[in-house]
């Protein structure tokens, strides 16, 4: 009898440690998961050349001068275009981004006044090539080229005018 | 003890969550500036209201020169005889802006009149103007200028200068800087 109740002791004693060894490894065993997470390059915009409309004569009655995103330049009612320096230009970015990510492009959607100190022009009406709005990056840059619409008044004072405008992108 | 074991085993369930798509999102704007420049010019022009024109005349036998000033005042130098009818130097009608000033070039070298019927021809040169010519000499001082131009006149013998009309034309250049 006391033989074999210390055999049953034993048993117990063994199994207290083996269930107390086993106690950690069940809280160990809730879970797996894998977590995942993407980087992504940066979205930047950087100016490389400035918008330039060139040289204009004035004319008696208001006019504008068009210069689209493609570099062509246009001259309507009183103004006439003139090939002296400095030449016109189109505005130029450069946007860095990742590869096929969908951007927005957004552009000034009000007028823009550009003056020579004493007088002003309006200039409105920007375009772009990409053109303004989702646009998906092809590649880790982008060259975003910018026109615009200059407003030239009757008899608009001769003089260089400058202003300046901001051109943003962000992800959509 | 090994039954024991084996059921603990079993229990271990694997809860396997997919986050693969859990992406981190990046909400990002930036922007640049850019500058707009344009130029407006004046509208500047120049006409000729009136041509060089050294009038009548008869060469003598050993040629000479007509000097006509841009003031309009004629002079005769060797045997050259004036004879009847208008004469007057070359004005030109100068716009732009107003108080702008602009630089007269005259012809430098002699400047041929061709006979209109034969091959005579005779030679203009020692061009003068007023304003003088030069960089910046002119001035639009309320927005135009009347500029004058003289010149002499080189006559040969008439065998050389036979009767008739001689023309040719010559260029004056206003640059507006």
């Amino acid at each position: 009898m006391n033989e074999k109740m210390k055999q049953i002791g034993k048993f117990l004693t063994i199994a207290v440690v083996m269930l107390a060894f086993s106690a950690p490894a069940f809280s160990q065993l809730t879970a797996s998961a894998t977590a995942s997470a993407v980087i992504i390059a940066p979205l930047s915009i950087a100016k490389t050349i400035d918008l330039h409309f060139g040289t204009a004569w004035r004319g008696t009655t208001a006019g504008t001068v068009v210069l689209t995103s493609g570099s062509v330049r246009s001259a309507t009612g009183g103004v006439t275009l003139s090939g002296l320096a400095p030449a016109a230009t189109v505005a130029t970015f450069t946007i860095s981004g990742e590869p096929t990510r969908a951007i927005t492009i957004t552009l000034p959607s009000a007028d823009v006044t550009i003056t020579d100190g004493t007088n002003n022009m309006i200039v409105n009406t920007f375009e772009s090539t990409p053109a303004a709005g989702a646009y998906t990056l092809a590649g880790a840059t982008t060259t975003l080229t910018v026109g615009a619409t200059l407003n030239v008044l009757a008899n608009q004072p001769s003089g260089a005018y400058t202003g300046s405008f901001n051109v943003s992108v962000n992800y959509n | 003890m090994i039954r024991l074991f084996k059921i603990i085993a079993v229990s271990g369930l694997f809860f396997l969550i997919n986050l693969n798509h859990l992406y981190a999102q990046v909400v990002q704007s930036t922007s640049a500036t850019g500058h707009i420049f344009a130029e407006i010019i004046p509208v500047f022009s120049a006409r000729e209201i009136a041509q060089l024109n050294f009038g009548r005349f008869s060469p003598g036998p050993q040629g000479g020169k007509i000097v006509l000033s841009p003031q309009n005042t004629i002079s005769v130098l060797g045997s050259v005889f004036i004879g009847t009818g208008s004469r007057n130097a070359a004005s030109y009608y100068v716009t732009g802006d107003e108080d702008a000033s602009y630089s007269i070039s005259l012809p430098s070298g002699p400047v041929i009149l061709n006979h209109i019927a034969n091959a005579k021809t005779m030679t203009i040169d020692e061009w003068y103007s007023v304003p003088a010519p030069g960089v910046g000499t002119g001035m639009l001082q309320n927005g135009f200028q009347v500029v004058s131009v003289g010149a002499t006149l080189n006559v040969g013998t008439l065998e050389e200068n036979p009767v008739g009309i001689y023309t040719g034309t010559y260029t004056i250049t206003f640059d507006f800087n």
